[in-house]
């Protein structure tokens, strides 16, 4: 079947191709999608030439929901609105590894070698139409609306909290360094998830107003922070190296800080207090399919579907090439908390 | 219910060696009027589809529909002398299975390039005005010429747009366009080059959809050759 998709094949410079895809699994048509800053990065080029020699011509875009278009297998049924989940895992008997990373819960999917990231090193969802494995899509429950294309940041925010092993705990109060959507999200998951007190730590009083479920501080006067056992780093750039460091002085004796931001360079981080400390640090990035169901389930709260619904800045329908480019460049100006969502018409 | 109607009946060929009408030959392997039908297989708001063709091609696509498990198409009817004669067949075919509100939507199985916008456009345009045509701006100067030696006019550009497909209707619509015409005596009826100017003539009111310079007719070698450099292969 002849499918229409935009791809970036060199940064700035999106093209339109035609492709006969494979139908042997659930056909899906995205419907709403969500810039990130990964593809942004690509979009103005901010990757090294090699990486993006090697991952170009490729679609953009891994947050986002469909429609079902057709569905051999019986699963779905056509026109049922599903979340589209970006990591996928090839058939895999898993010999080849010493040990299967899927076996491991504070693991799994997304951290299999043979795993493969939508917008990353596979194509995006920017296409009339994707072929996908039905265990990488989950149903939208009724009540539910365009707010679910945010279910991707959800579930990496609920991933970041099962690695550090406090799904299904009671957790007393957490701390989240990051005022951007990200932070945002994380800070919303370890409040309604984990009905943890939450602070947030960030450098913009505008954005930090609208953080009204959580005690909020300027990174630049954090004096009166309490400790906490787990803290949480939702910053990345150049500023992950200044976060990283309060966390580690915020953090009890012990505890766990989990990092989440994708830093600029290296960051020089206090492995001195780290060690006083018996600190552990723990990367989380992406999420799988178990994240994508308590993102769901998250969205089923009233509260928290209306804190996500504030993200929404409005809807750009996207009919043609010329409105896709416009939508990144719009994406690559902002600098608000929430996201102007897209509606994919091809 | 929405229906798809797929016109597949023709049977010269301008496409050089190639001795098969232009709807049968292989794009990477599949039959053209397999990509297009498969465009409205997939699409959620198509119902069923029928597929005109001659005789001598309907167990080549009764095949090819089991071979590409197309679920959707519910009657193959037989190609008529002209367009309007094999659009008269597939509203002769689906006749016992439609009501007089259902949404017909005849398509060129030469358009392979059809995207799910322009089907779904064309079904909402319907519901607002009773018949759509699927059009693009003219973006060159049209010239009108009746001896094809000199010039007779320039319209006004604005005012033109090239006719694509489809072309949708209500049923009880085109169906009473289509026996209006037919009623008519056979010298007596309008040179009609498709079913849009049959159901304006009956006087009806045709809305447009936005078509898409991808949604091109393959005519010729060159179109044909123009589609395969189109379309890549998937990764």
């Amino acid at each position: 079947m002849f499918v229409k998709s935009y791809k970036i094949t060199e940064p700035g410079c999106f093209e339109i191709f035609v492709e006969d895809i494979k139908e042997d699994n659930v056909l899906v048509r995205p419907e709403y999608l969500a810039i990130c800053k990964a593809d942004i990065r690509y979009y103005l080029g901010n990757r090294s030439r090699t990486v993006l020699k090697r991952k170009f011509p490729m679609s953009l875009v891994h947050e986002g929901i469909g429609i079902i278009a057709r569905d051999n297998g019986g699963k779905f049924k056509a026109g049922q609105r599903v979340v589209m989940v970006p990591c996928e895992i090839a058939e895999c008997d898993g010999s080849k590894c010493e040990k299967c990373v899927r076996t491991y819960d504070y693991l799994q999917d997304n951290y299999c070698p043979k795993s493969s990231f939508r917008s990353s090193n596979a194509d995006g969802f920017s296409k009339e139409m994707i072929n996908v494995k039905a265990d990488y899509l989950l149903p939208i429950p009724d009540g539910i609306g365009e707010e679910a294309v945010f279910s991707e940041l959800i579930s990496v925010g609920c991933c970041a909290l099962r690695r550090a092993g406090l799904w299904g705990e009671k957790v007393k109060e957490i701390s989240v360094w990051g005022d951007g959507i990200m932070g945002y999200i994380i800070a919303l998951v370890a409040h309604y998830g984990l009905g943890a007190k939450v602070n947030v730590i960030g450098i913009n009083r505008e954005k930090l107003r609208l953080f009204d479920f959580a005690t909020v501080y300027l990174a630049s006067d954090i004096s009166s922070l309490p400790q906490t056992a787990v803290c949480i780093e939702a910053v990345g750039g150049n500023a992950a190296a200044q976060a990283i460091n309060q966390a580690i002085d915020a953090t009890l004796s012990g505890g766990t800080i989990v990092l989440c931001g994708v830093s600029g360079e290296n960051a020089p981080v206090n492995t001195r207090m780290i060690l006083e400390k018996g600190l552990a640090l723990l990367g989380s990035t992406r999420s799988n399919v178990g994240d994508f169901e308590k993102a769901i389930s998250l969205l089923q709260i009233d509260d928290f579907r209306e804190r996500i619904l504030r993200l929404i800045e409005g809807v750009d329908v996207v009919d043609d090439i010329r409105k896709y480019y416009e939508a990144f460049e719009n994406a690559s100006r902002s600098d608000s908390l929430g996201k102007r969502i897209i509606k994919l018409v091809f | 219910m929405n229906i798809a109607v797929i016109l597949a009946g023709g049977t010269g060929s301008r496409m050089g060696m190639v001795d098969k009408p232009k709807q049968f030959i292989d794009i990477y392997g599949k039959p053209v009027v397999i990509h297009t039908i498969e465009a409205f297989e997939i699409n959620e708001n198509i119902d069923a589809i029928c597929v005109i063709c001659t005789k001598e091609w309907q167990e080549d696509l009764s095949i090819w529909i089991k071979e590409y498990d197309i679920r959707k198409v519910r009657w193959i009817g037989d190609a008529g002398k002209t367009r309007q004669e094999s659009s008269l067949n597939a509203l002769n075919a689906i006749r016992d299975d439609v009501k007089d509100d259902d949404i017909i939507i005849i398509h060129d199985s030469a358009r392979p390039l059809i995207s799910q916008r322009i089907i779904n456009d064309n079904i909402e345009k319907v519901k607002e005005c009773g018949a759509c045509d699927t059009v693009i701006p003219a973006q060159d100067t049209i010239i009108r010429s009746v001896d094809g030696e000199s010039l007779d006019s320039i319209p006004v550009r604005r005012e033109l747009y090239l006719g694509q497909t489809p072309q949708s209707f209500r049923h009880s619509i085109v169906r009473k366009a289509y026996d209006d015409y037919f009623a008519l005596p056979e010298n007596e009826r309008p040179v009609m080059t498709d079913d849009c100017g049959l159901v304006l003539a009956s006087g009806a009111k045709i809305g447009m959809a936005m078509g898409d310079k991808l949604n091109m007719k393959m005519t010729t070698m060159e179109d044909l050759l123009l589609i395969k450099s189109i379309v890549r292969t998937s990764r």
